[in-house]
């Protein structure tokens, strides 16, 4: 079941990276653009990390990894599952019964069915700033890592999305939730603590997406990798769960959609 | 002038009518500012004072400079789609100048969100870190300022935005321009944390009208500052309407209408 799985994803991938192939100067800009963007913030942490050296542990190197991780997992849900800020949209707009009306599964199929062209551009990026800041024996468990992140990134997500099924609409929420994440796991984990930190390894899982995987590359220990999993997990399944509820309540606008 | 006042007055009251928005957005600046207030407090590590600011007038700066950058606009969007749909040909026989009626739209959305922002953001910064001493006159000499860097922001913009005559969709300049706002426009940090080479550039260059300098006037406020700041502000945004202008001219030069 799996293979099958990843075999459609692989499919529907190859699909949307011709249709980027399409517009090649667009793909190449925004791609582009992206990596500029994210070298934009490795200058501005190298300011700031040289006037402020050390924040509560964390320094220059750890900002880097952090920054290696986010852009690698949030631009790899982007290019394979390019639908996931868009969930609420769909729900909202009906567009659901597009993918209702076909054998396979609906929600792989609304996540996968578009592909972000800047996400190239933060893959490749978070590639290379990994390949410069983590040490070579440690690059398999970064990657380990960031696939857990992207299963939190995806599962945050369908959760967020699926409000829609229960509020009517939620694409504002939805978006500003997931950005505010994103927003939360872009800055130094190393500067929460007590109440915070609790708040952002449980109810806003920011921190499992960045700042413990950062810790483990960091400073290697079995309980926090066991608990990070757990949290892609239960997430994850989670998420699922209140997608398939949502979906019952689901109703149909009969909107005719023209898919080119 | 009249026509113009009433665009803004219309899209005035209809920003009015979808200010859910606008409280949503402030809840995600509200995480930001909240995420800034953890990292200086680690960054600052029981000192007094850095560089002339406390953290509380960082927080306050800070709040001030958030409200100007997020306080958003359409404007890339919108004449991004005017130019690649053609509808820009319809506007050429409309009774008001185009560039007039971006400019009343955009500054009556991103005045009303630099104001909620404003408010909603200053109950968490003072319940986080407190007040800080400003004189009550000069209040509305900031508020002046602030009027400006918006119709500075606006210019700039719309400047990125008419290039889409050239590229048709600008939307990844805008990703560069904000993240030029983020660092060096000093939205992120004050520009005296920078080396004094930076802090020196970032401070004469436009961006850092937009942002830092109302912001710092905010909170060290002198009149000798806030005529150089008003001053320049000026002569900057006389600079970029003369350049949008110009691009304007040349782009629309470009655009082909067959028949309708």
């Amino acid at each position: 079941m799996a293979v099958n799985y990843i075999k459609f994803i692989w499919e529907y991938f190859k699909i949307n990276l011709q249709s980027a192939m399409e517009y090649k100067a667009n793909f190449i800009t925004q791609a582009t653009f992206m990596i500029l963007n994210d070298i934009i913030w490795v200058i501005f942490w190298s300011i700031f990390f040289a006037k402020f050296p050390v924040l509560n542990e964390w320094g220059f190197k750890e900002m880097m990894t952090m920054m290696a991780t986010i852009t690698f997992s949030w631009g790899f849900v982007g290019i394979f599952f390019g639908n996931f800020r868009y969930l609420a949209e769909v729900i909202r707009e009906g567009q659901l019964d597009f993918y209702l009306t076909l054998p396979k599964e609906e929600l792989t199929h609304i996540l996968i069915s578009k592909s972000k062209f800047d996400a190239f551009g933060d893959v490749l990026f978070g590639l290379i700033l990994a390949i410069l800041v983590v040490p070579l024996a440690k690059l398999p468990l970064f990657f380990f890592l960031t696939m857990n992140s992207c299963i939190i990134i995806l599962g945050f997500a369908i959760i967020l999305g699926s409000l829609s099924f229960y509020l009517g609409s939620a694409t504002e929420a939805a978006n500003q939730g997931l950005m505010s994440t994103l927003s939360i796991a872009s800055y130094p984990f190393s500067a929460f603590s007590g109440y915070t930190k609790f708040i952002l390894l449980t109810i806003i899982p920011a921190g499992f997406i960045t700042g413990i995987p950062v810790e483990l590359i960091r400073n290697f220990n079995w309980p926090q990798m066991i608990w990070m999993m757990l949290c892609a997990v239960t997430i994850f399944t989670i998420a699922i769960k209140i997608f398939k509820k949502g979906i019952k309540k689901y109703e149909s606008g009969n909107l005719i959609n023209v898919r080119l | 002038m009249k026509k113009y006042f009433e665009i803004g007055k219309i899209n005035l009251m209809n920003n009015f009518a979808y200010s859910g928005e606008f409280f949503l957005k402030s809840g995600f600046i509200l995480v930001v500012l909240f995420i800034f207030v953890n990292i200086w407090k680690a960054a600052y590590a029981g000192k007094e004072i850095i560089d002339g600011f406390t953290i509380a007038m960082i927080m306050w700066y800070m709040l001030l400079t958030e409200s100007i950058v997020t306080s958003g606009s359409t404007v890339i969007k919108e004449v991004n789609a005017d130019i690649q749909s053609g509808g820009i040909a319809y506007q050429l026989n409309k009774p008001y100048s185009y560039i007039g009626y971006y400019l009343s739209k955009s500054i009556s959305y991103k005045a009303l969100g630099c104001l909620i922002t404003f408010i909603i953001g200053s109950v968490l910064v003072y319940f986080l870190v407190g007040k800080i001493d400003i004189d009550i006159l000069t209040i509305p000499l900031v508020i002046l300022t602030v009027i400006l860097a918006l119709i500075l922001d606006f210019f700039m913009l719309l400047c990125i935005a008419l290039v889409a005559f050239w590229f048709e969709d600008t939307t990844a300049l805008r990703w560069i321009y904000d993240k030029i706002l983020f660092t060096i426009g000093g939205m992120l940090v004050p520009l005296e944390i920078f080396p004094d080479w930076l802090e020196k550039t970032s401070s004469v260059l436009p961006f850092s009208f937009a942002v830092y300098q109302p912001a710092k006037l905010f909170v060290q406020f002198s009149m000798e500052r806030f005529v150089q700041v008003a001053a320049i502000q000026i002569a900057y945004i006389s600079i970029f309407v003369v350049i949008a202008i110009l691009i304007y001219k040349k782009g629309i030069g470009r655009v082909n209408v067959n028949g309708g």
